[in-house]
């Protein structure tokens, strides 16, 4: 039997095995990093963790100064207890999943993920063989189903020719680590110069240190937007330096942009759907292809949407941490 | 439609749907104003309706639908949502070809059905022949237009500013009015909920004069909730046209009351009770409540209640 507990929002601690998945626990003997978005990070800049090499220099870039072992994917981690591998999760740049082989059985904990992957990361893969299947389940209802990246980057592009051909400066709002390297990524074939909030240039230049084109970007220059494309976070959108650029059409990028809120619509020009997580339909999926033997399902506020449809596919569910799992 | 109520500059709104109406011949042009504004008044159970998605989609209504319904905010939203992603619906879809005077054959159809099994029977060849999108505006405009729970009421400025209302479209007469006798197998009367609310906020016009909808916030007593330094704070937006007799009545009321002005909206003291019908009550996390009251409309001003005799925010849950 193996126990799982939660720590903070969202790390998890296996206590049998000492391994902390995103935890900021102190003291705990190995902790994994599924990758750097600060709800996953450790609070404490100083806990040893293991993580990705892209992952690891993202943290870094984001003030991270404890000690990070970097493993590369499908590498081993080897204790006298378990042994530990990265695989590619889809999400960011160097975002993993952990599986965790032990007497306990098979573990595998995805972290954030998506299938299709995102353009901008390292792919998605997963082991054959997976006893207990831990997921996050974001987009936890038949209502999310995406449309194929391609889909998705013709959309942003026209956004993007229709605004400049009126003569208007196009915004697009995105996260700083993920999105908003995937916007531009989307961008680049235009091979116009983006202007990018100050915290997305250190973290693009990882994404080009570890292969990836992102085309031309620098600063944000208010007084020099023609021709230009902005990609910038949702808080800056109300700040002087915005308030600066006179004529701008503003697309919000994000998976809740179908249902964003009054506030934003009417702020927005465009709502592109664009996420970084898989969604309903892909999670269903893949589980029926796993084929777990229990899957934990987590960071969702319907789990039970989630465990009614694996549990019409045969397949074990439970939907409350911690759990001790019998298999 | 959908695309010009998501444009939010008015000049380029205006063009697309005054193009649209435009280039309908004069026949389907009064048809689509006034399904576009009226609606055509058919008793439809919104909740039976759900049920019969759910059971079209393969999805268990209380396990799966209602989660959705509560993310969406509308059943026809959620319902189209769930028509256009379900596999098992998807391959049930043979696209069949409507026009407007077709829907409103459609309309005039289902308004003779008695019997649940002729309606069940109805709503399964909409789903399967109308697109998901067609079946999102089929469902709005059968009872009070396509404005009505838009999000983007100024669509309805749009209409006016084109000058595509008021004119050429057949008006609706008592007669016409929903009555429980339409829908006796699909009870309407249970979709709707009335409560007693504090008006908080009104647009400075009032819409006075232009037969614009005007713009409120009501709200509901804390009062007995201690994490709220306030007693009453904001549970809903309203935007709708309101008639010239509760306009007059409104206006007089709300002028001693102005508190504070913020551009075209005025803050007002918490004293002015009114009467509020929604739909339900949704959850909302970026409001101060957390909850927001989904298809609210103002029916009614009670000058002589006190707000103590409102709904507190506890007894709406």
């Amino acid at each position: 039997m193996i126990r799982i507990e939660n720590i903070g929002n969202h790390g998890l601690y296996l206590p049998d095995l000492d391994v902390g998945l995103d935890s900021g626990k102190q003291g705990v003997a190995h902790t994994f990093i599924s990758h750097a978005h600060a709800d996953h990070v450790p609070s404490s800049r100083y806990l040893p963790v293991i993580a990705t090499p892209p992952t690891a220099a993202l943290m870094r870039v984001r003030g991270f100064k404890g000690d990070i072992h970097e493993l590369e994917f499908y590498q081993s981690y080897e204790t006298d207890r378990f042994r530990a591998t990265f695989y590619p999760a889809g999400h960011i740049l160097g975002s993993a999943m952990t599986y965790i082989e032990s007497e306990f059985g098979n573990i595998l904990y995805t972290g954030d993920y998506r299938t299709p992957p995102s353009p901008a990361s390292e792919g998605f893969d997963h082991p054959a063989l997976v006893d207990v299947f831990i997921t996050e389940a974001t987009f936890s209802l038949p209502i999310y189903r995406w449309r194929p990246h391609d889909a998705i980057f013709d959309e942003i592009r026209a956004f993007a020719l229709d605004a400049i051909e009126k003569k208007s400066v196009p915004v697009f709002v995105t996260y700083t680590l993920g999105k908003a390297q995937e916007v531009m990524m989307a961008l680049q074939p235009l091979d116009i110069r983006m202007q990018l909030h100050d915290g997305a240039i250190g973290l693009s230049r990882v994404y080009e240190q570890f292969g990836f084109s992102l085309g031309k970007y620098g600063p944000i220059r208010p007084d020099n937007t023609e021709d230009s494309i902005m990609i910038v976070p949702m808080p800056f959108l109300s700040s002087p330096t915005m308030q600066k650029v006179r004529d701008k059409r503003i697309a919000y990028c994000s998976g809740w942009s179908e249902l964003a809120n009054k506030q934003v619509q009417s702020s927005a020009d465009a709502l592109i759907t664009l996420s970084d997580h898989l969604d309903f339909f892909e999670l269903i999926a893949l589980c029926k292809k796993i084929q777990p033997r229990h899957v934990v399902i987590t960071h969702t506020p319907n789990p039970d949407v989630v465990s009614h449809y694996l549990s019409r596919e045969g397949i074990s569910s439970s939907t409350g941490l911690p759990v001790n799992i019998d298999l | 439609m959908r695309h010009a109520a998501t444009l939010r500059r008015p000049n380029e709104r205006d063009q697309l749907v005054g193009a649209y109406f435009e280039s309908l011949p004069p026949d389907p042009k009064d048809v689509a104003v006034r399904l576009a504004t009226d609606g055509a008044r058919v008793g439809i159970g919104f909740q039976s309706l759900a049920r019969l998605a759910s059971n079209f989609c393969h999805i268990d209504y209380e396990l799966v639908f209602r989660p959705c319904h509560k993310v969406m905010g509308g059943i026809p939203e959620t319902i189209e949502k769930l028509l256009e992603n379900i596999e098992e619906a998807r391959v049930k879809h043979r696209h069949s070809q409507y026009n407007l005077e077709a829907i409103m054959v459609l309309y005039q159809q289902l308004e003779q059905l008695t019997k649940k099994s002729d309606k069940e029977a109805f709503f399964d060849r909409i789903f399967r022949e109308l697109t998901p999108i067609e079946i999102y505006f089929f469902l709005k405009c059968a009872r009070k237009g396509v404005f009505q729970g838009l999000l983007f009421t100024a669509l309805d400025g749009s209409m006016h500013r084109t000058g595509l209302t008021g004119k050429n479209f057949h008006p609706v007469s008592e007669d016409d009015e929903l009555t429980d006798e339409l829908g006796k197998e699909f009870d309407t009367s249970e979709d709707y909920n009335r409560i007693l609310a504090v008006l908080m906020y009104i647009q400075s016009d009032f819409g006075f004069g232009t037969g614009l909808p005007t713009s409120m916030t009501v709200g509901v007593r804390v009062d007995d909730v201690a994490e709220f330094q306030e007693n009453v704070i904001p549970i809903g937006k309203i935007s709708q046209v309101i008639e010239d007799e509760m306009l007059e009545e409104l206006v007089s009321l709300v002028k001693p009351r102005i508190r504070e002005r913020f551009g075209p909206t005025l803050m007002l003291e918490p004293s002015l009770v009114v009467e509020v019908e929604y739909r339900s009550v949704m959850e909302n996390r970026r409001t101060k409540a957390g909850y927001q009251l989904e298809e609210a409309r103002l029916i009614g001003v009670h000058a002589s209640l006190l707000p103590n005799q409102c709904k507190s925010l506890n007894e709406l849950m």
